[in-house]
């Protein structure tokens, strides 16, 4: 059964990861970049769709599923083929799966946020959160470079959606103007991201997405 | 039967995994990691969870980490425990994952900028505790209406949400958070509080700190 799919996305954010896993996928979906410059994520109309005010918000079939781990499992269940996550031949090879998706949700996310968005963490002064974000950045980065240093993608040979999340995780804090320099594997790991030619669709959207709100202004 | 082993530290957000262990009703041993003393760091831990985080699971001498993945790995595993409700399709086993996600990406950090604002700043933690305020705030009220209609997160049944969430306004109160005016929340606090498996998992913890004294 054909489903009836619309993403609403933003500029830069996480739905990235959302996108890419839609143009993996390779079914028709409809999208709307959400505005967060001019608040249209606070505005009544969006709130309407998703009360929490966040993005990625999926439609499916009029019904809104948030949270994009949340959606990243539902492609994968509902598009088995796709590819977006290995098969998982038991419950603990799917729950660690799932753990990648965790740490990059709760712990990544977060703290990438600091390096980017400190004044998400803060109602002072930003300087110093971000540098504590970047101190624990670091760290992160580490863990992840020596795990790419055994293997191309996160889950071995294959490229999963898994691989596009740490791949806008690690890229958003350079518009925190944080140096990935230092960390070789990772360099690696987002050249072939950069290659991977549903990553490459996902951003031609977004860049269409934003052109197209320009030319309505 | 699967050997289990789980790693925490009484207090923390692994006060949800143990309550999920006792929910299960299966054994399992449990080791407290103090993080005060920077244990989570030791050579000795870092060998078994090399992230150095708890809580952290060892099921038949494998590792699991990241609360989230442990307790959806102990509801496929114990289905009937009524950890979280039975799905009837995808779409409502991702709604379901929707709301752990949820908690564990969105409250969770937001908690944390209340309980230790000292993990988001080099600096000052005032501000840092005040924007955290400002960003449970929605949750919590948010949660509260929720509970109008409801004595649990998902309805009727009790599941491990209700505990994560209990972990989650709990640990911003001790973060100086006023909880007062949260009237459907203080009558949930009061219903985690007298759960069997939640209190089980408090006996646990006391008595994992009276083997580390």
């Amino acid at each position: 059964m054909a489903h009836d799919l619309k993403l609403y996305h933003a500029y830069t954010a996480c739905s990235r990861v959302t996108l890419t896993a839609l143009e993996q996928v390779g079914v028709p979906y409809a999208d709307h970049l959400v505005d967060f410059r001019v608040g249209e994520h606070k505005q009544p109309a969006y709130l309407a769709i998703n009360r929490q005010g966040k993005v990625p918000c999926l439609l499916v079939d009029g019904a809104a599923m948030t949270e994009n781990v949340a959606i990243l499992r539902w492609l994968h269940a509902t598009y088995p083929d796709a590819g977006l996550f290995p098969p998982a031949a038991s419950a603990w090879d799917d729950a660690r799966q799932l753990a990648a998706l965790v740490w990059i949700s709760a712990s990544w996310h977060p703290t990438v946020r600091a390096v980017k968005a400190p004044f998400m963490w803060t109602t002072g002064d930003v300087a110093p959160v971000k540098e504590k974000g970047e101190q624990l950045f670091r760290p992160l980065l580490d863990q992840l470079d020596a795990e790419l240093a055994q293997r191309r993608w996160w889950f071995g040979e294959q490229w999963s959606i898994v691989d596009a999340y740490f791949w806008w995780a690690y890229v958003n804090s350079e518009f925190g103007g944080f140096d990935l320099g230092g960390w070789s594997n990772i360099a690696r790991h987002r050249a072939d991201n950069e290659a991977h030619p549903a990553l490459q669709r996902a951003l031609a959207r977004e860049a269409a997405a934003v052109a197209a709100l320009k030319e309505a202004k | 039967m699967t050997e289990l082993k789980l790693y925490h530290l009484p207090g923390a957000c692994s006060r949800v995994t143990l309550t999920a262990l006792e929910q299960v009703g299966v054994a399992y041993a449990d080791e407290l990691v103090n993080l005060m003393q920077g244990q989570q760091h030791s050579p000795e831990y870092r060998a078994i969870n090399p992230r150095g985080k708890i809580p952290a699971l060892v099921a038949d001498g494998k590792l699991l980490s990241e609360n989230g993945a442990i307790l959806w790995w102990l509801h496929q595993t114990w289905p009937d425990a009524g950890l979280l409700p039975k799905a009837d399709d995808r779409w409502s086993e991702a709604q379901i994952l929707s709301d752990l996600f949820w908690i564990s990406a969105g409250w969770h950090p937001a908690v944390r900028a209340n309980m230790m604002p000292i993990r988001w700043t080099t600096g000052d933690p005032d501000p840092v505790r005040e924007r955290g305020k400002q960003l449970v705030k929605p949750l919590f009220e948010a949660f509260d209406a929720r509970l109008a209609g409801q004595p649990w997160w998902f309805g009727d049944a009790w599941s491990i949400l209700d505990v994560y969430a209990y972990w989650n306004y709990t640990t911003a109160e001790q973060g100086q958070y006023d909880l007062g005016g949260l009237d459907h929340i203080a009558d949930h606090r009061r219903r985690v509080e007298a759960w069997p498996a939640f209190q089980r998992a408090l006996a646990r913890e006391q008595a994992a700190l009276k083997r580390a004294n």
